[in-house]
């Protein structure tokens, strides 16, 4: 009895542990692929594309860029989103969070993503992808190489090029100088252009468009037109104004209603929109009509509010006073609404009463021809003065806000004045303003003049290139070095 | 095994009132008069005309301490004429002796007891338990051994020591029990104390964790799904000697609980019960009276700089000089959301068995309302232990256990209900007179969620979890020495979680008008199945013989194999019709979302062991595991985890034994040095930071994008970087130790060990611009040194008044210097720094040096920041001496690990009398905390009542600074100082309990054996400098957390 029931229970032992189980420690993930099984089929690369497009997603790039504004004269950021407090009071340091850090990370998140697609695509063989898909797969790719190195670029200067997926081996990278950079960038926003198709974006389904690159370009040359001193480079804003004039005959046109470029309903076939960044509720949605118009995420200055002419037909567009009314479609915020003013331009009627349930899905729009147009009046001005054809680009959007012409007597000066001010006016709370002030040179003289502030401001001239996060130097053994004066 | 049923202490005595360190000081002599007491009182003595050299029929029955008749005891007559006897299963027997014969009472377990039948037919003898130093035996890895023969670091708690305190969670009960082992109850929370437990201080930096291996009859388990009850004892395995044999897991030490197995004899029914008021220990002082917090509202943001939003002073003045509360209130809203919980818990255990066989039934209850609204925890424990002999070769058993726990709490936590209560403004109540819930008095106020109206409205997370553990074993005798034992287990884990979100709206206090929704974050119904199925199949061979009567020695070897699949699946809904109806197909079809997956671990282990000792003089142990784990690449899989140890007992040696030393009972020195494994990284893919796949590239559904506005498209993106050759982190722990017994009552333990673990697993630190998560690499090293130190004294009046009474009292101390030895590059947090030669997130923050006093002072001062600094404003120290402050002057702070820990714990016992006392403390120990509750009006929470002394131009306080407004103070009131750093260290009075036993003259007149009431306070002192809250907590961050509990308890022993 004892023998047969030992020697029985041995062999079951012995098959459970052996025979049974002989890949017992082989476990592999159950929900997720192992990337060598990828990268073979065309639906493959299209997944990791839209990964690529999915990268802009991120707040920063996107939903969030109204944030950009609060470290400017625009607005306060009561929650100090970004680290906007800081900025503001000119509290910058390497060691900062917010913006400083995470510019940094999150664009190199995306090049990450863009370099291994490049990669992968540089090494394949099939034959599932013909050499038309891999065009515009290149120039698709390129463009967001180019955009994200541009953010780079105007805030850090100097950087780590990375062109290539990176190791554990290779992954410390030193800085290159700034010029080269540019090169980089002008070099991939080319081959976007050369590669991209030639439509219209309202007809390229959400995909990348040749106009969607050239208004990168633009926004590019403009940045750089600008010397140390805010000089302007004649050869540079002459580039400009040649890509201003090419997307000008693409065939966009303004939105005959302002507020119908920021709404779902009225963005898909827009013909001003050049390219934005896409959203679908309720699975790929945003909390954009909560944060602005119940949490008060942004307030807009009153120095701001009032800078608006009497009759601009954007202010009550792009600023709601107390509480957010759409005709009388009245949501309270139910956060303190600091300045008495919010941000109403990005928000949504039909969502009312905007809360946690809220689920938004306005698309982002990254470029819109009405910034085509200001860009072609700032650099033509800068090239011959106030021409018609400055005058007539200007006045195409005044007519639109419900003003009147500009004088035809304004001198260069005083156009640029005013060019400036419709910017500012007309593109508020898209995130340019921080870069038109840094470009422009007039930080300082903006930013440390702002009185009504619920911040102290304070902007000094290293603040026009920010340090580069301070991990990154740790972490680099001395091959990063960090920019100048911090 | 072989002491399974040799186990040398007493069953299902909860009630016992003393330790295990007191049990075996009682000498024989002390109960043989305690016997004759009770011989006396119970009538029991009864003389017998003597009659020399007659045969006499004698009678009795034979008892444990504990009034417990055994069955099958011995009894001899001494000179060896007559025959001898054994007792029945009440314990009773009965013989033919001549009179004046002197009886021999034998049982295996109790000291043996000579009875003279000279005076006496009716017998009541009672055994006193066998557990002598000698003979006292301690659960190790797979096995037992003799406490006197341990070369490693092992400490031991008997379970009835952990169910003094009346708490329902059996790891807080294990606080302060054991040098080197702390454990930090982060909070009172029902059901959820979030226990930190840590042994020999912080072993590693690695996500693989710092938790120690909890084993519960062998197999890993958790202390929280553990009845209290069921405890038998807990061995705590601190050095790498005694830990080895469970290697690849061990690192961290190692928690043995063995569960309590039933004797033979008669069946024993306990029940006991106990039920309490529960407290919170402490509670914010605040600011209730609206027109005081609305006058400091206007000064804090006038001093912000903020002229708007302020309350007007009519309406100061119309809640200054209101009759009418209800329209005018100072709410304090602490008092509604907190109030006293009364709680209660309920245990029946049925035990007993035959010779062969023995049974441990047991069922627990606990109904653990909170003291905050919205909280609520109950539990239910069954329990079913078997053991049998079936043949004499053959023993089997089974350990079979199921809990069920019901958790609700706000869907967002504790604290953030916390958050919540305390973001309140005292200018309005949470509801309407009519009933409506409210938002706000005033539309520039501020605040958090109304918890009531979450409350109310069930806006609460629930969780049903139950733990199904089944262990089947067997011991088969091959041959003389050498046995095989082998376990299965099966355990289960099942959670079934709601998140129920209604659409509550809110109205204003003053007009009644709608407000705004109630934040429920988004809303709908979600519904969590998560289920975690976890197998372990170990199998060994133990062969133990003594060679020449002096080589004593033991080898065993054995395999265990470990697989782990855990899984979830999760719904949801977003439009509910109707409020009542709470499961998924009520809900609308619009917008609906699932989740689900599965992932998967396995280890596989070989172990032995060999134990050899000369005479029981000279010890020696050696240990090696080796393990492989799915976690690693096949090439890197396998790690080996040797230890050595040995021990001398000095006192067992000649020259010591003949010198006589009558003080010193037992003295042995001991040393160990071994090596343990770490493999419990995971890697963090898509937001789950549990995904075991830690060294494979792999690639992600993420990144979906709608390019048509129609349609969603997958995308798929590699996130993080791969690193396939990572090995085991391994630990080393070094150990010397000693044990010593004096004046034959006073036991000393001390230990020294040193345990560094290097190869450290770890994110690595890469640069940003990979632009990838970092992959897992084996880099870092750190330390942790330190001392234990025990003792115990124990003793017994024997003469006087206060003759009988017993008493023990004992301490324990421990301490550890924590080194980060190898990191890279140092890595500074909000106001933490890690970098080499210093502790683990050193504190590291501007030193808070005063206040200003006036203008002068700060135009003299090094300029602070881009700061606009103001009379009433914080100094900070200058500490680089450059004339300017920023975050170059942050500096090292200490107090991150306490300098020591300690406990202090007596019993004392007097006729039906017993009392016992814990106090323990923490040492050095500083806690950072800010926001809620230390900056006034973050998000409108009322000021303390500490800001009445604020400084002003009136008032210029030297210790409090000017006040600020919420999350818009500057930057030079909110920056990390150490005027946010807190003093925690505190010594407590964990518990208090006083007995009475009802005499057995009375309760056995109804049939009941025993009865002991007791009344109990857990935590009902403390000495602390640590402002509003409660000290013990588990870590720096936001100040509020649940409050632990003050309780007060009464309750019931029976036995039947």
């Amino acid at each position: 009895m004892k023998k047969i029931v030992i020697i029985t229970v041995i062999s079951l032992l012995a098959c459970f542990i052996q025979g049974c189980d002989k890949n017992f420690l082989d476990r592999d993930p159950l929900d997720k692929l192992s990337s060598n099984q990828f990268w073979q089929t065309k639906q493959d690369f299209d997944m990791a594309l839209t990964a690529i497009y999915g990268n802009l997603q991120t707040p920063m790039f996107s939903a969030g860029t109204p944030d950009w504004d609060l470290i400017t004269d625009n607005g306060y950021g009561q929650h100090n989103s970004n680290g906007s407090q800081a900025i503001v009071r000119g509290d910058i340091f390497s060691s900062s969070d917010g913006y400083i850090r995470d510019v940094y990370k999150n664009c190199y998140a995306g090049i990450a993503r863009v370099n291994i697609f490049l990669s992968k695509l540089g090494n394949y063989e099939g034959s599932a992808i013909d050499a038309t898909v891999k065009k515009i797969y290149v120039g698709e790719a390129s463009f967001m190489r180019a955009y994200y190195y541009y953010l780079l670029y105007t805030c850090y200067g100097d950087v780590p090029l990375v062109k290539e997926p990176l190791t554990l081996e290779n992954q410390i990278q030193p800085k290159v100088p700034a010029t080269e950079v540019l090169d980089f960038i002008l070099n991939e926003v080319d081959e976007a252009i050369a590669n991209l198709p030639n439509s219209l974006y309202k007809d390229a389904k959400g995909h990348l468009v040749k106009s969607s690159a050239q208004a990168l370009k633009l926004r590019i040359l403009l940045f750089i037109a600008y010397g140390q001193n805010g000089n302007v480079d004649l050869q540079i804003i002459q580039q400009a104004k040649n890509v201003a004039t090419e997307i000008m005959q693409a065939g966009y046109q303004l939105s005959p209603q302002f507020e119908s470029i920021f709404r779902s309903t009225t963005q898909e076939g827009n013909p001003e929109i050049i390219f934005s960044v896409k959203f679908l509720a309720p699975d790929n949605a945003t909390s954009m009509d909560q944060w602005y118009g119940d949490w008060l995420v942004a307030s807009p200055l009153k120095s701001f509010y009032d800078a608006f002419e009497a009759n601009d037909k954007r202010r009550d567009q792009t600023v709601f006073v107390g509480q957010v009314d759409f005709n009388g479609t009245i949501h309270k915020p139910s956060n303190n609404v600091p300045t008495g003013y919010g941000l109403k331009k990005f928000l949504s009627p039909d969502l009312i009463p905007y809360g946690y349930s809220t689920q938004s899905e306005q698309d982002w729009v990254m470029f819109r021809y009405a910034e085509v147009l200001l860009s072609f009046a700032e650099a033509e001005n800068e090239l011959s003065g106030p021409t018609i054809a400055v005058h007539d680009a200007i006045n195409s959007l005044r007519l639109r806000s419900g003003l009147g012409n500009l004088s035809k007597t304004l001198t260069k000066d005083e156009m640029r004045t005013a060019i400036r001010k419709e910017r500012r006016m007309e593109l508020a709370f898209e995130g340019f303003r921080y870069f038109d002030l840094k470009r422009w040179h007039i930080a300082e003289e903006v930013l440390n003049n702002v009185k009504d502030g619920i911040l102290t401001y304070k902007f000094e001239d290293k603040f026009y290139k920010w340090p580069l996060p301070q991990t990154e130097i740790d972490r680099s053994q001395g091959v990063l070095i960090q920019n100048p004066s911090y | 095994m072989k002491n399974k049923n040799m186990w040398p202490l007493p069953l299902g005595g909860k009630w016992q009132l003393l330790s295990l360190g007191t049990a075996f000081i009682f000498s024989q002599s002390t109960f043989a008069m305690l016997n004759r007491k009770e011989v006396d009182r119970n009538g029991y003595s009864i003389t017998i005309p003597f009659l020399d050299s007659q045969q006499l029929t004698i009678t009795g029955t034979v008892k444990n301490t504990k009034n417990q008749p055994l069955a099958g005891v011995t009894i001899m007559p001494k000179n060896g004429t007559g025959s001898g006897t054994s007792t029945d299963e009440n314990g009773k027997f009965s013989l033919r002796a001549a009179a004046g014969t002197t009886l021999i009472v034998k049982y295996v377990g109790y000291k043996e007891r000579e009875v003279s039948v000279s005076d006496s037919r009716l017998l009541s003898i009672q055994l006193e338990e066998d557990v002598t130093a000698m003979d006292e035996v301690v659960v190790i890895g797979f096995g037992s051994q003799k406490k006197v023969n341990l070369t490693g670091a092992v400490a031991t708690v008997k379970g009835d020591d952990l169910v003094r305190r009346p708490v329902t969670n059996a790891g807080s009960m294990l606080q302060g029990q054991v040098p080197g082992l702390r454990i930090i109850q982060n909070s009172g929370e029902p059901g959820s104390e979030g226990l930190t437990i840590r042994m020999r201080g912080q072993g590693t930096f690695s996500d693989a964790g710092n938790n120690p291996l909890v084993l519960v009859d062998g197999v890993e388990g958790n202390l929280s799904d553990v009845n209290p009850n069921d405890i038998e004892n807990v061995s705590v395995l601190k050095d790498a000697a005694s830990a080895a044999v469970y290697g690849s897991r061990a690192a961290n030490g190692v928690i043995l609980v063995t569960t309590k197995m039933g004797k033979a004899g008669r069946i024993t029914v306990d029940y006991s019960a106990n039920g309490s008021i529960h407290t919170p220990t402490k509670l914010f002082d605040l600011i209730t009276n609206s027109a005081e917090y609305m006058e400091l509202w206007n000064e804090a943001k006038v001093n912000n700089g903020i002229n708007s939003g302020l309350y007007p002073q009519e309406t100061i003045d119309l809640y200054r000089n209101a009759t009418d509360r209800v329209q005018y209130p100072n709410t304090d809203w602490l008092d509604i959301m907190f109030n006293p919980a009364f709680v209660h818990q309920h245990n029946l255990g049925i035990s007993g068995g035959s010779e062969n066989t023995q049974y441990n039934l047991s069922l627990g209850y606990v109904d653990q309302p909170g003291v905050m609204k919205g909280f609520d925890y109950k539990r239910y424990n069954v329990r079913l232990n078997m053991t049998s002999k079936v043949a004499d070769w053959l023993k089997i058993g089974a350990n079979i256990s199921a809990k069920q726990g019901d958790t609700k709490r706000p869907r967002q936590g504790a604290q953030d209900a916390f958050i919540a209560t305390l973001s309140q403004a005292p200018t309005y109540a949470p509801q309407l007179p009519d009933g409506r819930y409210t938002f706000k008095a005033y539309d520039f106020e501020y605040n958090n969620k109304n918890l009531l109206a979450i409350v109310d409205n069930d806006v609460l997370w629930k969780n049903r979890d139950y733990s199904l553990n089944f262990q089947g074993w067997f011991d088969i005798k091959l041959t003389k020495g050498l046995n095989w034992y082998s376990k299965a287990a099966l355990v289960g884990d099942f959670d079934n979680e709601s998140d129920w979100r209604p659409v509550v709206p809110l109205y204003n206090y003053h007009t009644g008008e709608f407000a705004t929704d109630l934040d429920v974050g988004g809303k709908g119904l979600g519904n969590t199945r998560r289920e975690n199925r976890y197998t372990n199949v170990f199998s060994y061979l133990k062969y133990e013989n003594i060679f020449a009567d002096v080589h004593n020695l033991e080898v065993q070897a054995g395999y265990s194999q470990e697989s782990n699949r855990q899984e979830y699946l999760y719904g949801y809904r977003r439009d509910y019709f109707n409020n009542n109806l709470k499961e998924i197909d009520a809900g609308g079809l619009a917008v609906q979302n699932s989740n689900g997956s599965a992932y998967e671990w396995a280890l596989r282990s070989f172990f032995g062991r060999l134990t050899y000792n000369y005479k029981q003089r000279y010890l020696f142990e050696a240990n090696l595991r080796y393990d492989g784990t799915s976690r690693m690449h096949p090439d890197t899989r396998w790690g080996a985890f040797p230890s050595v140890s040995a021990g001398w007992r000095v006192s067992e040696e000649s020259f010591l034994k003949n010198a006589n030393l009558n003080w010193l009972n037992n003295l042995k020195l001991r040393a160990s040095y071994g090596k343990l494994g770490n493999q419990n990284i995971n890697i963090s893919v898509a937001g789950n930071n549990s995904y075991p796949y830690p060294y494979q590239e792999i690639l992600n559904y993420t990144g979906n994008y709608s390019f048509d506005n129609t349609n969603l498209s997958t995308g798929a993106a590699q996130t993080a970087l791969a690193n396939q050759g990572l090995i085991w982190e391994e630990t080393s722990v070094a150990d010397i130790g000693a044990d010593l017994t004096l004046f034959k009552g006073l036991d000393l333990t001390f230990d020294w060990y040193r345990k560094t673990t290097s190869d450290v697993l770890r994110q690595s630190q890469i640069t940003g611009v990979v632009g990838l998560e970092a992959p897992n690499v084996n880099s870092g090293t750190m330390r942790n040194q330190g001392i234990e130190l025990s003792l115990r004294y124990s003793n017994k009046i024997a003469s006087g008044t206060f003759e009988g009474l017993s008493y023990s009292i004992g301490g324990n101390i421990d301490r550890f210097k924590n080194t980060v030895v190898k990191l890279g590059k140092q890595e500074i947090q909000e106001y933490t720094i890690r970098e080499e030669g210093r502790p683990w997130d050193t504190f590291y923050m501007l030193e808070w040096v005063g206040i200003f006093q006036n203008e002068e002072q700060i135009s003299n001062a090094p300029k602070q920041y881009n700061d606009d600094t103001k009379p009433g404003d914080l100094i900070f120290k200058d500490q680089n001496g450059d004339g300017i402050i920023n975050d170059l002057d942050r500096t090292y702070m200490k107090g991150q690990f306490p300098s020591f820990e300690y406990a202090l714990t007596g019993n004392v016992s007097w006729k039906n009398f017993d009392l016992s006392f814990m106090f323990q403390g923490v040492q050095g120990r500083n806690l950072f905390v800010n926001n809620w509750g230390t900056v006034p009006f973050v998000q409108g929470s009322p000021p303390t009542t500490e800001w009445r002394n604020r400084w002003t131009e009136e008032n210029p306080s030297l210790t409090m600074p000017r006040i600020y407004w919420g999350f818009d103070a500057p930057a030079k009131i909110r920056r990390p100082s150490s005027y946010y750093l807190q003093n925690a260290s505190y010594l407590r009075l964990k518990n208090l309990t006083i007995g009475y036993t009802i005499p057995t003259l009375v309760t056995n007149r109804i049939g009941i054996n025993k009865v002991r009431v007791f009344v109990s306070g857990d935590n009902i002192f403390t000495k602390t400098d640590y402002p509003g809250l409660d000290p013990e907590r588990s870590g720096s961050g936001t100040f509020l957390g649940y409050p632990q509990n003050k309780v007060y308890a009464f309750g019931l022993n029976v036995q039947f």
